[in-house]
């Protein structure tokens, strides 16, 4: 290990550990710069007895003389102490010959050589968890660890991290209680998630920093799972090698970096099932409503695989939901499908579970989600022309599809307005607005739209015959308020009359849904939206940060979408009537609305994933208990915390900040809150780790390029290689300094007081 | 001038430093010498002439024996003779107005303490009809007033000493021998100096005198600080004698050598003075001087001779 600041003379070696310190040299000037204050402080004096003082004068040469070697001495002293506070280190230039440290084997008690400081990381990855045959890797790092420890040499230093998704530090310094670090390391929580082992290395320079031995390493234990050491991200390993250089050129000591690979068993024909992230078509679904969960089963293992799986929502298990899956191949994938109805409206949370017993990483068997169910969800519904009768007005078909006159509990609540009456108070607490045929809103209308907008609603826009061009192709419209996804262009077809034989002008093409909403309706080799036919409708041009979820066969946009800060814009090339094609008549019709307007209604935030370390926040429509009071909040390991819980407006704000464990957290409101049940939020599980695969060779050379980096996958081998590195042989010589500067100190107070008594100062006692 | 209305030394309405201030020297050395005397039993000085000049009124102070029995037994009231005093003590002052008696510590300089000191003598001498003269010096010999017995004498004396201003470097030594050279009849020499000269050559001086027959006092005129060297921070030192003199000392580190060496000169002084049987006094500016004259003729009186003690 080369040092910084470092020389070499007569067979010795030297450097200093902590070079920044030599500043405190400084200090040195403090005795000089009393020195010439007291002598601008001297003051002019006419004397007549001069001739008293000739003998003075050579006594105080003398006592000058005296004064100055004791200045110099204080000097000096300062400056070990500095020297001392920079850490030097000194040894022979040849250490393998003057020191030799030969490789203990384990188990035989400590080192002696040089003590080192070291930072221990365990790769926490789900992976590490992979029962084989009666151990996990975890439990094998873990052992290691202990054994490596225990081997030493005395006045090492330990600190360890755990490696996730966010490093978690079970020992955040470096410690030199050998008991402390073994308690650590027992303690381990079991592996979960995913693994940053990029971010942890990071960590252990930085705790490496405060380290006090002139020897320093990292050692990683990990799988070698490609999703914990992510080669491909290169520009954080970039970063972390510039980090490594810039501490190594500002001349601090740099580590020495050890990796552990465990093994895998390749022999062994076993199959790995793992579940991939459930995906929902959105995230905010109607109560009573069918409810489609998607996934996919990946067989990780060697030999084909069988699997049940079983859908649980509140980890209650939907009866019927069993599904046997597969015989999935070896590396291969299967798709999985679950559907369900959510009863009771609020926060729900949905886990697919695999029941094998021989499973051999139990981590992947279980993926989860969370969701909420909404009942009656309000929606208003903003007629632009009225029509003479029944189901001839723009937005009849909708209201009727909507909320059905029978349904005594509908899913959604709507609620149909004249144009002239769309107010704010009209407008209520609608989470979703239909401006159908609304030929042009007045300033107040469109501030009241904005406002739900910003609430995080949504809004559609339905196209009628006489849309007023210069509201909707206003430039400032599209523009300044942006919450337009399309300029509305000429139309194309004839509406319906009543005694008319309509021609139908374009046709859904299925191949272009895309989106959250269109895919689900979309699939199979003949999805009923195809059938519907269009006699009228006018062409859009998406504005550029819009996205076109629908085309028609002609190749014209049929539904755009724009997000709009939390909220959603959607807009319709032709209308939801019968005079604009027969939509209304299709049997995909209803579900595709509902579909579309609880899309519309999810705010930004509702469903969203956290990552971890993120601070939770969570806008619930309750009102707080009082201004600030603290809920209870369930992490995925089963603990309870505490969370805040903040009054806001009419509703309220749950925060928590400890959400370094990916998976599902739980909250929990007081008994008093009307609802039906807790608060689920979902705090992200590392997507890489779902993918397979360890590093490979070339890989693992690529990662140890360019700085001091040993991957071994024989951890006894390496334990022996960390141990009999000499490591540059020198050593740290501070507490010399710092006991010569102790010496220095008490020659100094006598020589002070040899100097004071020597001034006569007992005849200046007597004079008073 | 009626003596016995005059107040205790020390009492004088009249603060004889106060009035130092406005130069009345003349005025001063008065109040000095009055105060003394008044507080004296006895006259210091006795005159041995004895042609009859008149009668005055008897007063403290003045002997029995002096009582003329006769004008008491005519006027049943005390009368006391004066006589016409012939005197034979021809006095010379000598004031050292060299550099460092420009010294002024927390006290007045030393040339000023010896110039009160060098009126109130001469008043005192020339009240008892004694000859005074005056010399002083720096580098030469600045000024020399013959001795006098004349009343008006004391003015001329007066004005020479406040004319008289610290100049530069002084053997006084050398000084003294010209004195000696050229003082022809015996007399009585009296030294106001810091006496801060080569020892040897001091004492081969004041030995000259001696052995030209003069009586000889001195009074070594110090200023407090020079005594104890009570500086503590450290202090550049400028030669009074020679500006260009200048030595940067820490006083803590050179004091103990100062104080030997100080103290060794003085004592040096005094016993080579007691030795040639010539007055030695040592003056301190602390202290005033009509205490300084009261306790040098309480001194006098008492037959001593020359000692260390201050007065």
């Amino acid at each position: 290990m080369s040092l910084p600041l470092g020389f070499s003379l007569l067979g010795w070696t030297g450097g200093l550990a902590a070079p920044a310190m030599l500043w405190a040299l400084a200090a040195m000037a403090i005795p000089v710069a009393i020195h010439l204050l007291s002598r601008r402080r001297t003051t002019v004096m006419d004397w007549g007895a001069m001739q008293f003082l000739e003998l003075g004068r050579r006594a105080q040469r003398k006592f000058q003389w005296s004064e100055w070697l004791l200045m110099a001495g204080r000097m000096g002293l300062l400056g070990l102490v500095a020297l001392a506070a920079a850490r030097p280190l000194l040894g022979p230039s040849n250490p393998g010959a003057a020191a030799p440290l030969s490789a203990p084997a384990a188990g035989t008690g400590m080192a002696s050589g040089e003590p080192r400081d070291l930072v221990l990381v365990l790769d926490g990855s789900e992976s590490m968890g992979r029962q084989v045959g009666d151990t996990t890797p975890r439990q094998r790092a873990i052992d290691w660890s202990r054994s490596l420890v225990k081997q030493l040499p005395e006045g090492s230093a330990v600190a360890v991290l755990d490696a996730r998704e966010l490093v978690r530090p079970l020992l955040d310094r470096l410690n030199y209680d050998r008991g402390l670090v073994d308690e650590a390391l027992e303690k381990a929580p079991l592996p979960r998630g995913g693994s940053d082992l990029a971010a942890a290395l990071s960590e252990s320079f930085h705790i490496l920093e405060g380290g006090r031995n002139a020897r320093r390493d990292v050692v990683v234990v990990s799988d070698g799972r490609r999703s914990a050491w992510r080669p491909g991200e290169s520009t954080r390993w970039a970063l972390l090698h510039d980090l490594y250089s810039s501490a190594k050129s500002a001349g601090r000591p740099v580590p020495e970096i050890w990796v552990a690979m465990l093994g895998e068993p390749t022999d062994a024909q076993t199959g790995d099932a793992g579940l991939s992230p459930l995906v929902l078509d959105r995230g905010l679904v109607p109560a009573g409503l069918p409810l489609s969960i998607r996934t996919s089963v990946k067989n990780l293992g060697n030999a084909d695989t069988e699997r049940m799986a079983e859908l649980f929502v509140d980890q209650v298990p939907v009866p019927g939901s069993v599904q046997r899956v597969g015989p999935i191949p070896a590396q291969g994938q299967v798709p999985l499908r679950f559907e369900t109805v959510l009863k009771t409206p609020g926060s729900h949370r949905l886990s697919v579970r695999l029941r094998s017993a021989e499973d051999t990483l139990a981590a992947n068997d279980q993926s989860e989600t969370t969701v909420e169910a909404a009942e009656g969800l309000p929606v208003l519904l903003v007629d632009g022309m009225p029509g003479q009768g029944a189901f001839q007005g723009p937005t009849d078909f909708l209201r009727a599809a909507l909320t059905p006159a029978e349904d005594a509990a509908p899913a959604v609540r709507a609620k149909t307005v004249p144009l002239p009456r769309l107010s704010a108070e009209t407008v209520g607490d609608a989470r979703v607005i239909v401006l159908a045929a609304a030929t042009r809103l007045d300033t107040p209308q469109r501030e009241a739209v904005e406002k739900v907008l910003a609430a995080g609603g949504g809004l559609l826009i339905v196209p009628g015959e006489s849309l007023d061009p210069k509201f909707y192709g206003d430039e400032e419209l599209l523009k300044k308020t942006g919450w337009l996804p399309a300029s509305i262009g000429p139309s194309k077809g004839q509406l319906a009359l009543r005694r008319g034989n309509p021609e139908v002008v374009a046709h859904l093409d299925p191949r272009s849904f895309s989106g959250s909403v269109m895919p689900a309706f979309g699939s199979g080799d003949d999805p009923p939206l195809a059938r519907a036919g269009l006699f009228w409708y006018r062409q859009l041009e998406p504005v550029t940060d819009a996205v076109v979820l629908a085309r028609l066969d002609t190749g014209d946009p049929w539904l755009i979408e724009k997000g709009l800060g939390h909220g959603r814009v959607a807009m319709l090339a032709g209308t939801l009537d019968a005079r604009g094609g027969t939509l209304p008549a299709n049997p995909d019709f209803v579900p595709w609305l509902h579909t579309l307007i609880f899309h519309l209604a999810e705010p930004g935030s509702a469903t969203r994933v956290f990552q971890p370390g993120e601070a939770i926040r969570v806008e619930l429509a309750e009102a707080a208990a009082s201004a600030t009071s603290a809920v209870t909040v369930r992490t995925p390991d089963g603990l309870a915390t505490a969370g805040e819980w903040l009054s806001r407006g009419a509703g309220s704000e749950v925060r928590f900040r400890d959400s370094a464990e990916p998976g599902i957290y739980q909250i929990e409101l007081p008994a008093t809150v009307n609802r039906p049940g807790p608060v689920y939020v979902q705090v992200g599980s590392d997507a890489h780790e779902a993918e397979p695969g360890r590093l490979d060779e070339a890989e693992s050379a690529r990662l140890a390029d360019g700085w001091p980096m040993h991957v071994e996958s024989n951890p006894e081998a390496l334990a022996g290689q960390i141990l009999s590195v000499p490591g540059g042989g020198t050593r740290p010589i501070w507490r010399w300094l710092v006991l010569l500067a102790l010496l220095g100190l008490c020659l100094e107070v006598l020589a002070t007081r040899r100097l004071a008594l020597s001034r006569g100062i007992t005849v200046a006692g007597d004079r008073s | 001038m009626d003596t016995n209305s005059r107040p205790a030394p020390g009492n004088s309405p009249f603060d004889p430093s106060t009035l130092a201030r406005y130069g009345r020297l003349e005025l001063l050395s008065r109040l000095v010498v009055e105060g003394v005397m008044s507080g004296l039993h006895k006259s210091p000085f006795k005159g041995f002439s004895v042609e009859f000049a008149e009668h005055r009124q008897y007063g403290p102070g003045d002997e029995i024996r002096h009582i003329d029995w006769r004008a008491y037994g005519k006027t049943d009231r005390y009368f006391v003779k004066e006589f016409e005093e012939e005197t034979n003590l021809r006095a010379y002052l000598v004031v050292d107005t060299s550099g460092s008696m420009g010294y002024a510590g927390r006290t007045a300089s030393k040339l000023e303490h010896a110039r009160q000191l060098a009126a109130a003598l001469a008043y005192m001498m020339i009240k008892q009809r004694d000859a005074v003269g005056l010399a002083t010096f720096d580098t030469e010999v600045r000024s020399l007033v013959p001795p006098r017995t004349a009343p008006g004498h004391f003015s001329v004396l007066c004005n020479t000493l406040e004319r008289a201003e610290v100049g530069g470097e002084t053997p006084l030594s050398q000084v003294l021998h010209k004195m000696a050279g050229r003082i022809q009849r015996r007399g009585f020499v009296i030294i106001l100096s810091d006496g801060f000269d080569n020892l040897e050559n001091l004492v081969s001086a004041l030995r000259h005198l001696r052995h030209r027959k003069h009586e000889v006092l001195f009074l070594q005129v110090l200023a407090p600080e020079e005594e104890e060297f009570p500086f503590r921070s450290p202090v550049q030192f400028r030669n009074l004698e020679r500006g260009d003199d200048l030595v940067r000392l820490d006083p803590a580190a050179v004091r103990k050598t100062y104080l030997e060496k100080f103290q060794a000169h003085c004592r040096g002084l005094a016993e080579q003075l007691r030795a040639m049987r010539a007055d030695y006094h040592r003056v301190s500016t602390a202290v005033p001087p009509d205490q300084v004259l009261l306790n040098y003729l309480a001194a006098r009186a008492g037959g001593s001779r020359s000692g260390e003690a201050r007065v």
